[in-house]
């Protein structure tokens, strides 16, 4: 059901041999994890939330009002951070997101304060091909986070990051929540969403295994000291792996 | 602004491509050796010579094969690297995507084939030629209007495929097809045509391929035809005619617009396999 600090809602949307009919809701100014093993469908689920494939059946709502996934207009209401990414490697940092900022339609970016933000003020003027994974990973967040949009997507975005930026990551992205925006991530770290995720929607083999509060998780757990206990033990009963 | 940027970024990567280098030296040799030593024991038959055929066979053989390599593993390699989905994920038209990275095809290529015929035309006519500056500036320009023609089919197979490799074998299944096999089997065929349907099948064929268009192209600017011989006489009539001129122009903007169109709907329905 959708309340008034819905913005996205996703009802019974699935996509041919990816993943089966689910339903979720983004609000205004929280977090959304989404777990799964390789394969589980959540770069699928990514997929049809940034308009790249339009789902088999159910229905995008945005704002209450139903959307098609597929048009330019839905695409300004998110920024997206995919999984694996390789930037045109003739560009600088700065050029790059000089080239995002273009795409993006919106004039007022601060190329350079965002550059900073994710720590790459010295290396801006250096081609993309000569950056560090973790370098580009940060280059990666810094065009999602670039764009004012009320929700942002990011496929496994501490993938890569030593362990300063992976913590510095989990601090932007609050730091974003608290500005009001909303954040869908996926991840394989459970702690990371017992961290920051207000809710957690956890793909087995294309089903959904969870999808709940993760305050109400933690009243769940039991005799199960964490989150990644719980859910290891919730795939062994359904004779997973 | 979007079609800027995708159209200066896509000519940028073009341009400072190794492949496109490489052909650039290659094309200005070829074409150089052909200005240069081309013209010796030539006849001055002013007319579609054995100079003329080489060197249009050398067009058709070469632009065609970096054409389709560069469009479609352009497009391909921004699929498998993430960065097409990613731009794809930006509130942009998915058909100034698709007209911005063929401009930037056809832009690259047409400043390769400036400095090819520009150093080649300056060394043959230091140390003289036979070709005439009226058929040079006539391959010049169907040099571009072939790379017009398949600059937007060499993206739409990059928009058809998933993996570089798979746009790398489109992309020589597509020139063998065209360059190599058509011929072949448009011989084979037209020993079974019957003379009535001979027009109308020279036609059709000459329409289905864009290289054969050029080439029936170059023959008929160059020599109004002459080369084709009597036996042709009636299709060369029609050909050069107002109706036959117009049915060859619609085809050649058919093949501009139908693949553009193409990758755009494939694009757009999300066909494209990006993941």
């Amino acid at each position: 059901m959708s309340n008034d600090r819905t913005i996205l809602r996703l009802q019974e949307i699935s996509l041919e041999r990816r993943f089966q009919p689910l339903s979720f809701s983004i609000e205004k100014g929280s977090i959304y994890a989404l777990c799964g093993g390789n394969g589980a469908g959540k770069t699928s689920l990514f997929s049809v939330l940034t308009g790249m494939n339009r789902p088999s059946s159910g229905r995008i709502y945005k704002n209450d009002d139903e959307t098609n996934n597929q048009h330019s207009s839905y695409r300004r209401h998110f920024s997206y951070m995919p999984d694996q990414l390789a930037f045109p490697n003739h560009l600088t940092g700065f050029e790059t997101l000089k080239f995002f900022s273009m795409l993006s339609q919106q004039q007022n970016h601060n190329v350079k304060s965002i550059l900073s933000y994710v720590g790459l003020t010295e290396s801006m003027h250096q081609k993309v091909k000569h950056y560090s994974k973790g370098m580009q990973q940060r280059l990666n967040l810094a065009q999602c986070l670039m764009v004012d949009v009320p929700i942002y997507m990011m496929d496994e975005p501490t993938n890569g990051l030593d362990p300063y930026w992976a913590h510095r990551m989990k601090e932007m992205l609050l730091e974003q929540k608290e500005q009001g925006k909303s954040i869908i991530f996926s991840t394989h770290s459970l702690s990371l969403v017992e961290d920051i995720a207000d809710d957690l929607l956890f793909l087995q083999g294309g089903e959904v295994l969870i999808n709940q509060p993760v305050a109400e998780l933690r009243k769940s757990l039991g005799e199960h000291k964490d989150l990644s206990t719980y859910v290891y033990h919730l795939i062994s009963d359904k004779g997973g792996k | 602004m979007t079609f800027q940027a995708i159209f200066h970024n896509d000519l940028k990567q073009f341009i400072r491509n190794r492949w496109l280098v490489w052909f650039s030296v290659l094309f200005t040799l070829v074409a150089t050796s052909f200005l240069l030593f081309g013209g010796a024991n030539q006849e001055t038959y002013d007319g579609f010579n054995t100079n003329i055929a080489v060197l249009l066979n050398v067009n058709l053989f070469l632009l065609p094969l970096v054409l389709f390599i560069m469009g479609s593993v352009s497009v391909a390699a921004e699929k498998e690297e993430g960065l097409l989905t990613l731009v794809l994920s930006y509130p942009i038209s998915y058909f100034e995507l698709v007209v911005a990275k063929i401009l930037s095809l056809t832009t690259a290529m047409f400043l390769i084939l400036c400095l090819s015929y520009g150093i080649a035309s300056t060394g043959g006519f230091i140390f003289g030629t036979e070709l005439s500056l009226h058929t040079l500036l006539t391959f010049f320009f169907l040099s571009i209007l072939l790379i017009l023609l398949l600059a937007p089919l060499s993206i739409l197979m990059g928009v058809c495929s998933r993996t570089k490799f798979q746009s790398m074998a489109l992309a020589l299944g597509g020139w063998t097809f065209l360059v190599l096999l058509y011929e072949f089997i448009f011989m084979g065929l037209i020993t079974v045509v019957t003379p009535q349907l001979l027009k109308l099948f020279l036609t059709v064929a000459v329409a289905a391929n864009p290289i054969e268009l050029i080439r029936v192209a170059a023959i008929i600017i160059i020599d109004e035809g002459v080369s084709l011989g009597p036996s042709l006489y009636e299709f060369t009539s029609f050909i050069t005619g107002g109706f036959g001129s117009l049915i060859l122009i619609v085809f050649s903007v058919l093949w501009i617009v139908v693949p553009a169109l193409l990758s755009y709907w494939f694009i757009r329905g999300g066909k494209t396999h990006v993941e």
